[in-house]
């Protein structure tokens, strides 16, 4: 950065700093932490999210600001991370960096860590576990088989090598519980009492399929692409551990997002309506990082979510920045298709569709959707 | 042929319910503007810029995948429609109120002009 550049960005930080002195609003702090984001300065763009939020404590921007700095602040601390990998001589640092990933969900980076960390340090009971972790949160989102097989996988691993095996058998019974298993629930509560961590969630659960309860044999991939094929969890979460996770569609998934279990059948069942309407290909209801999907998806990296999200992102930027006031639908046309999207705060709801199809109908019943799932959250919260 | 333009987005503004129009190129360089009131050139035509940019960025890696036709905003005080004229983008302001699709005929037929007069003729 040369003199010239330094001394425009020295001015225009303190046209801003004032502006932020003088005529405080969610936009000029919004504008200042933008400035610091450009200058790669996180903390200080935390600082001025942080006194922002103070003033004004209902701002979504702001709070959007927020966790954008405490994001950047973590990607910092990988990258520092990062370099102290090679030199390792135990896997903590793996663990560490995993764990940052985690934090970001950033799920992908979490498989890459582990697996490499696997690589080094065979052994390594607590790799796998956050590995299986990182499925676990992969399975709960997007009710994908091969995350679920592979989160059991890595759990029984875990046990095998002499990990954390309460944390492992304690994962392993909530994941048999959700999909519907009960040989495989009682035989990890059995294993829990063995270790004296049994407590009041497992032994309802036991006590819910009681003592005679399958003991036949069960094949748990099909429970598995069972859960996958019916797009829902066989059972809803009853562990504590899940729910303050946020895991799954449990209270602190999309049902709890969308409301309790009959709200999250209503939003899966509209989604699902428009799904099958002639032209339409795709069709999503996304409550902050989780999505419920519809159509011709094949899972949480289809790029169609991504657009979703980042045409609600920029439309709603571009509204605002263009004082036409808040972004609440949006249609584009393109090479793909039409893309209809309906935003409401963190709700949004959108489809994929061919050009020809009736773009108001679409926008309308998305609204409905997204209207819906926010009056079924407030109803409950209230 | 900048004039041309202008006359174009002229007659548009005549329309019930606009509230401005302007042509942009892709990277947000304003070709003729008749943004009124608290619509400012610049701001309206980076944040066009802006908005198509990471869109397409989106969807794909492939530019043949990229292509956008229109893109329309509805927001809670005006509408904005964006359309592809050629090497540039129509941008057509409404207020909140507007029926697009009544509108959309007039959009066309300048979208069209503006497509035309956007072309150099070499023969």
């Amino acid at each position: 950065m040369n003199l010239i550049q330094r001394l425009k960005i020295r001015t225009e930080l303190k046209r801003l700093e004032a502006r932020v002195h003088e005529s405080p609003s969610p936009s000029t702090f919004v504008d200042l932490g933008q400035v610091y984001i450009n200058l790669g300065m996180h903390e200080r763009t935390l600082e001025v999210a942080e006194d922002g939020l103070a003033l004004f404590p209902q701002s979504n921007e702001l709070r959007k600001l927020k966790s954008f700095a405490q994001k950047k602040r973590l990607a910092d601390r990988i990258d520092r991370m990062r370099s102290q990998l090679t030199k390792a001589r135990d896997p903590q640092p793996y663990h560490e960096l995993a764990n940052l990933h985690l934090e970001l969900g950033d799920l992908e980076a979490v498989q890459g860590v582990c697996e490499e960390c696997i690589r080094r340090f065979p052994d390594d009971a607590e790799a796998h576990l956050l590995l299986a972790r990182a499925c676990l949160l992969g399975f709960y989102r997007d009710l994908g088989a091969r995350e679920g097989t592979a989160a059991m996988e890595h759990l029984e691993q875990v046990v095998t090598l002499g990990g954390d095996e309460s944390a492992a058998r304690r994962l392993l019974a909530e994941l048999s519980w959700r999909i519907g298993s009960s040989t495989e629930v009682l035989r990890q509560v059995t294993e829990l009492e063995r270790l004296g961590c049994i407590d009041k969630e497992l032994t309802a659960m036991r006590d819910t399929l009681g003592a005679d309860a399958g003991r036949g044999g069960e094949d748990m991939a099909a429970l598995f692409h069972d859960v996958e094929s019916r797009g829902r969890m066989a059972r809803a979460p009853v562990l504590r551990e899940l729910r303050t996770m946020g895991l799954g569609f449990g209270p602190g998934g999309v049902a709890g997002a969308a409301g309790g279990d009959n709200d999250l059948h209503e939003v899966r069942a509209t989604l699902a309506a428009l799904a099958e309407r002639e032209g339409v290909v795709k069709a999503t209801y996304i409550r902050g990082a989780k999505a419920l999907v519809k159509g011709q998806i094949r899972d949480s990296r289809d790029p169609f979510l991504r657009v979703v999200r980042v045409v609600a992102r920029a439309s709603q930027r571009a509204a605002r920045r263009m004082d036409v006031g808040n972004f609440s639908k949006g249609v584009v046309d393109g090479a793909f298709g039409r893309l209809c999207v309906c935003s409401f705060g963190e709700a949004l709801a959108a489809v994929q569709c061919d050009v020809g199809v009736d773009e108001d109908a679409l926008l309308a019943e998305l609204q409905e959707l997204v209207a819906g799932s926010l009056v079924a959250a407030t109803g409950r919260k209230s | 042929m900048t004039n041309q333009i202008d006359q174009a987005l002229g007659e548009l503004m005549h329309r019930e319910s606009v509230r401005g129009a302007a042509v942009v190129t892709d990277d947000g360089i304003t070709v003729a503007s008749r943004l009124v009131g608290r619509f400012r050139d610049e701001v309206v035509s980076g944040l066009t810029s802006f908005l198509l940019l990471t869109t397409r960025r989106a969807l794909s890696d492939r530019e043949s995948e990229q292509r956008i036709d229109r893109f329309t905003i509805h927001a809670t005080h005006g509408k904005l429609l964006i359309q592809h004229v050629g090497g540039a983008w129509l941008i057509v302001l409404t207020d909140q109120f507007a029926r697009l699709e009544g509108v959309m005929p007039a959009i066309d037929e300048v979208g069209s002009r503006v497509r035309g007069l956007m072309k150099i003729d070499v023969s």
